[in-house]
């Protein structure tokens, strides 16, 4: 076993901690006080190639696969969970979905822009009334001549105010649900009928842009169906499969970084005459955090590395999800109290990590949602099937016999060429 | 039109510790980068090349990435090709293991001898580890061509390059035909990073050159050190709490720590 | 790649001098007192080689700073002008020739543009050792060699070098390698005069002409220099005018943002920046560990505060209990500025 990452990665890993420190860190507080993401950081990311780390070359992207994305989201959320998700939105579920979902005419079309930052993506699956319950969809997608036209509203799109690109879950055929009734579209901002809706005023992650987005009347041409009408939801949960991997990376780049302000802190702050360092109280929090830590580092590459390797991943990336969310709450946790007082104080860096922390735990499927799914992986390999609340719980529920898939292991290759039989049209 | 840039790879000063007590330094964490200084030659060259692409789009110049030492500078060379070097060359031998500038400087300069005409020599004035600053003379030296050194300024003229020199308080504008060595000064540049496409390509894609003592033909008297470190020596330990009683005294106080 | 060599057996030891206004320059007399004790201890002469001209008493002063003989070369525009610096290699050519014809064993030059360019291109052509940017040199009588102490990762530690190799062994030197020169009037010496080829060089290029041009302003965390201001700082003018004369970058404790002394990119401290310079002058600034948090990598630091008990002093290499706008003032006239 080589547990050492390519000389390719460790150069990639170099270059993205460098921009991550001197680019994005000056930008972070006013960013986080002003409510206003940081594009000239962005831009500056794009040019060097950041905005398509994981996509082939012949897209415009880096195709350094999911170990060099999470690497990104590493280094990133090691410095601001803000921009670690504005960009992670970008690549990791935006503009995956349409490498995933799309033929190579729509990935031409859409994936050099977002690769070089001229475009943004976004992804678009939740509702006010859809959440977990993400089969109850009730964007409408009704056919039309050559086109559909949606109608309905999405909510809690990260990037919404800023894509020009948005991958979007609509239903096409009530009457099937989600079991075929679902189609995923590729669509642009700038065609009539969208409209994003105020920025969301959330606890933290004010750098990171989030809000309602509105389809009226809205037209999109058939040529941008990604995947297969009806089978929409396939292409949207591996995405989310995928992304969860690199969600897992940028908790774990929180949770390091919030390690390292504690180690800091402690180590200058002197109560009863000595560095607080030297307390035993202080120690067992940051062993805690480093062994947990240092476990989830192994998951997270370890499953990318299965991912970049065609092996089946969907319940590791649950699992990166899961204990990287909870493993980062807990860990900025223990640093706002080795900070003490100070740690509340919206001038050190622990506090907005305290509050940007919290979303990861619900965001990209609930920690709930997780366990489910891992728990069904479980059973069933001891033959037992779990019936989930719903089908979109897991795409591998989904069976649609008049096709041939074989959905079963979701092999997403990203270095090489081949993905998902899901685009032979 | 050919131009050579040697860099350097440095131990990252980030990851030592000086301990004026005990009279150590200890390395923390063992990490090695490209020189500020050689990122900076790096970027002064690919904007020559621009600057030449522009008005003689025909025949872009080349950039050639060299350096000396042992395996490892390998990274540094890759990182230089995504600054923009067009290829690399490691000069790699246990002959240059103790090299000091002198034999750095007779190494680099057969290397550029072997690969034939050059136009530019760029280098950084002075690197952030030993910091002697000696390269770029020497080169122009062994390489007998002048020397434009500590430049802060550099412009593609029809005839050469324009460089504004630090001369000490002073600035001064040349005018200087080619060939020449330049050495350029980190801090009046912008600093900039490397282009992950490059920097990508250059691990998967393209090759490092690795020459040899013998490849380069050096007689034994060009790869004896002519100034051999003998031991570290560190500044008295600090002494924290001292009271001066007015400006007189600090001033005094400064100097004698060279601090100004 | 051929070798220059000396015609005689080496002997004596060299400096070359700088002139300024017509008179060597203070680092050229300390220099000549380093020969001067150096050649007392090895029997050599001090032999000063004088680029430049218009200098009438300039062989006198350094013969009183110990030097035995001088050579003048002659030339209206000296090394260090705007229109030297274009005939470079004329200097560096003369002396070569001389050094060829003197044979001398150790050479010392200053670790100034003119001085450092000429002593690696004259190491190089004579294929000797060099030793730059000394804080600290003697000549070691058991070796024949330049034993010299010089600053490695901008002055953290040191390294103590020894050249060998043909002669002349050369080194460049920095202010205060020696200690202030003494001066004898009652010594005496030779001079001569040899004039400058200004043809002779490959490199003849149109006379350089000076420029204004302003060096962008580094960020906090790699400036070498930072004045920082605190809520006692008093008149924070006299804070900035002695940022100014010590080329320093301003800055400010976080208090000092409430005052509106700086903007909050420039706050030192762990709400801020890390920085980690050579010299760091804290002027009003009490030193809570927030702080105290930002200031663990600077080299030197200064501290001016009122009160005596302000902790920051415990951080301090040099600490004056008083008025922070009056020091600053004070020690900003003392460097001139």
């Amino acid at each position: 076993m080589d547990f050492e990452l390519s000389r390719e990665h460790q150069a990639l890993r170099r270059l993205v901690r460098e921009f991550a420190e001197e680019e994005v860190r000056p930008a972070v507080k006013k960013a986080d006080r002003e409510s206003q993401p940081p594009m000239d950081v962005v831009r500056k990311a794009a040019d060097i190639g950041l905005l398509g780390v994981p996509f082939p070359r012949e897209y415009g992207g880096l195709g350094a696969g999911e170990t060099g994305y999470c690497i990104l989201m590493e280094e990133l959320g090691r410095v601001d969970t803000s921009i670690a998700t504005l960009i992670g939105a970008h690549i990791g579920i935006g503009a995956m979905s349409i490498y995933l979902g799309g033929d190579n005419r729509i990935r031409q079309t859409y994936l050099p822009d977002l690769c070089a930052g001229k475009k943004i993506a976004a992804f678009a699956l939740t509702e006010p009334n859809a959440g977990s319950d993400a089969a109850s969809i009730k964007l409408r997608a009704t056919r039309e001549g050559d086109s559909y036209i949606l109608d309905g509203q999405k909510m809690w799109i990260t990037n919404g105010p800023i894509a020009d690109v948005m991958s979007v879950l609509a239903v096409t055929d009530p009457a099937l649900g989600a079991r075929g009734g679902a189609t995923a579209f590729v669509v642009e901002t700038q065609w009539e009928g969208f409209r994003a809706g105020k920025f969301e005023h959330k606890m933290g992650l004010h750098g990171s842009p989030t809000s309602a987005v509105m389809f009226d009347n809205f037209r999109v041409p058939q040529e941008n169906v990604l995947g297969q009408v009806g089978l929409g939801f396939v292409v949207f949960m591996q995405t989310l499969d995928v992304g969860r991997v690199s969600l897992g990376a940028a908790t774990l780049g929180g949770a390091q970084s919030a390690l390292q302000a504690a180690l800091a802190w402690a180590k200058v702050r002197e109560q009863f005459g000595r560095p607080i360092a030297q307390m035993q109280s202080i120690q067992f929090m940051v062993a805690d955090m480093a062994a947990e830590i240092e476990a989830l580092r192994s998951l997270v590459y370890r499953t990318a590395w299965l991912v970049d390797n065609n092996r089946p991943f969907i319940k590791e990336a649950g699992m990166c999800k899961l204990l990287g969310s909870e493993i980062a709450s807990r860990c900025i946790d223990r640093a706002v109290q080795i900070h003490g007082a100070l740690g509340y104080s919206r001038d050190f860096d622990v506090e907005r990590g305290f509050r940007d922390a919290r979303i990861a735990e619900i965001f990209e499927g609930t920690n709930e949602i997780q366990r489910i799914l891992i728990a069904e992986q479980m059973f069933r390999e001891v033959g037992v099937r779990i019936r989930p609340y719903q089908l979109s719980v897991s795409s591998h529920q989904l069976s649609v016999s008049s096709y041939q898939l074989s959905v079963i292991s979701c092999r997403s290759s990203l270095i090489g060429a081949q993905h998902l039989l899901i685009t032979d049209h | 039109m050919r131009i050579v840039v040697c860099v350097k790879q440095i131990l990252d000063p980030r990851g030592l510790t000086v301990n004026r007590k005990s009279e150590k330094v200890f390395v923390n964490r063992e990490e090695y980068r490209l020189d500020p200084a050689s990122r900076a030659a790096l970027q002064v060259a690919a904007a020559v090349k621009a600057a030449q692409t522009a008005s003689n789009g025909a025949n872009p110049p080349e950039i050639i990435a060299l350096s000396l030492g042992p395996d490892r500078v390998d990274d540094a060379l890759r990182e230089a090709m995504a600054f923009g070097a067009d290829r690399a060359i490691l000069l790699n031998d246990p002959a240059f293991e103790t090299a000091d500038a002198f034999v750095a400087a007779n190494a680099l300069a057969a290397a550029i001898r072997k690969m034939g005409e050059f136009d530019l020599i760029v280098v950084g004035a002075r690197s952030l580890d030993s910091g002697s600053g000696e390269l770029g003379a020497r080169l122009a030296e062994a390489l007998e061509v002048p020397a434009a050194l500590n430049a802060v300024s550099v412009e593609a003229t029809p005839d050469g390059l324009s460089v504004v020199r630090e001369f000490g308080e002073m600035f001064i504008r040349l005018d200087a035909p080619l060939p020449l060595v330049l050495s350029v000064v980190p801090e009046a540049f912008e600093p900039g990073y490397a282009n992950g496409w490059r920097l990508m390509d250059a691990y998967k894609k393209w090759t490092v050159d690795v020459w040899s003592a013998a490849d380069l033909g050096l007689a034994d008297v060009d790869v004896q050190s002519m100034a051999v470190r003998r031991e570290d020596a560190f500044p008295p330990e600090r002494q924290l709490g001292t009271r001066m009683k007015d400006a007189r005294e600090l001033v005094a106080a400064l100097k004698r720590e060279r601090v100004i | 790649m051929a070798r220059l060599t000396v015609t005689d057996a080496p002997h004596d030891i060299w400096v070359v001098a700088e002139l300024k206004d017509g008179a060597p320059t203070p680092l050229t007399l300390e220099m000549t007192y380093g020969a001067r004790m150096a050649a007392d201890m090895m029997g050599f002469y001090v032999k000063v080689a004088v680029p430049g001209s218009d200098a009438p008493d300039a062989a006198s002063t350094l013969i009183q700073a110990g030097a035995d003989r001088i050579t003048m070369i002659d030339h209206p525009a000296g090394p260090a002008s705007a229109a030297g610096i274009a005939s470079f290699s004329a200097w560096l050519n003369a002396l070569s020739d001389l050094f060829v014809a003197q044979s001398p064993e150790f050479v010392m030059l200053g670790a100034t543009p003119f001085g450092e360019e000429l002593a690696a291109r004259l190491a190089q052509r004579f294929g000797g050792g060099l030793i730059s940017r000394c804080v600290s040199l003697r000549v070691d009588d058991f070796d024949r060699a330049f034993v010299g102490k010089r600053p490695v990762f901008g002055g953290e530690y040191f390294e103590v070098v020894a050249t060998s190799g043909p002669a002349p062994q050369f080194a460049t030197v920095l202010p205060d390698c020696f200690g202030p020169p003494h001066r004898d009037a009652s010594r005496y010496g030779e001079t001569e005069r040899v004039a400058l080829q200004l043809e002779t060089g490959d490199q003849r290029w149109p006379p350089a002409g000076r420029v204004d041009f302003r060096m962008p302003s580094p960020k906090l965390k790699t400036a070498r220099r930072i004045v920082s201001v605190g809520r006692q700082v008093g008149d924070v003018e006299a804070a900035r005018r002695l940022a100014l004369a010590l080329g320093a970058e301003f800055a400010g404790a976080r208090e000092a943002t409430d005052e509106g002394y700086v903007d909050e990119s420039r706050v030192v401290g762990i709400t801020g920046a890390r920085v980690s310079p050579e010299l760091y002058v804290a002027l009003g600034i009490r030193g809570d560990t927030h702080h105290t948090f930002g200031i663990q990598g600077a080299r030197f630091v200064v501290a001016v505060h009122p009160d005596p008990d302000a902790p920051i002093f415990k951080q301090a290499d040099a600490g004056i209990v008083g008025d922070p706008a009056q020091v600053a003032r004070e020690l900003a006239e003392s460097l001139g500025g």
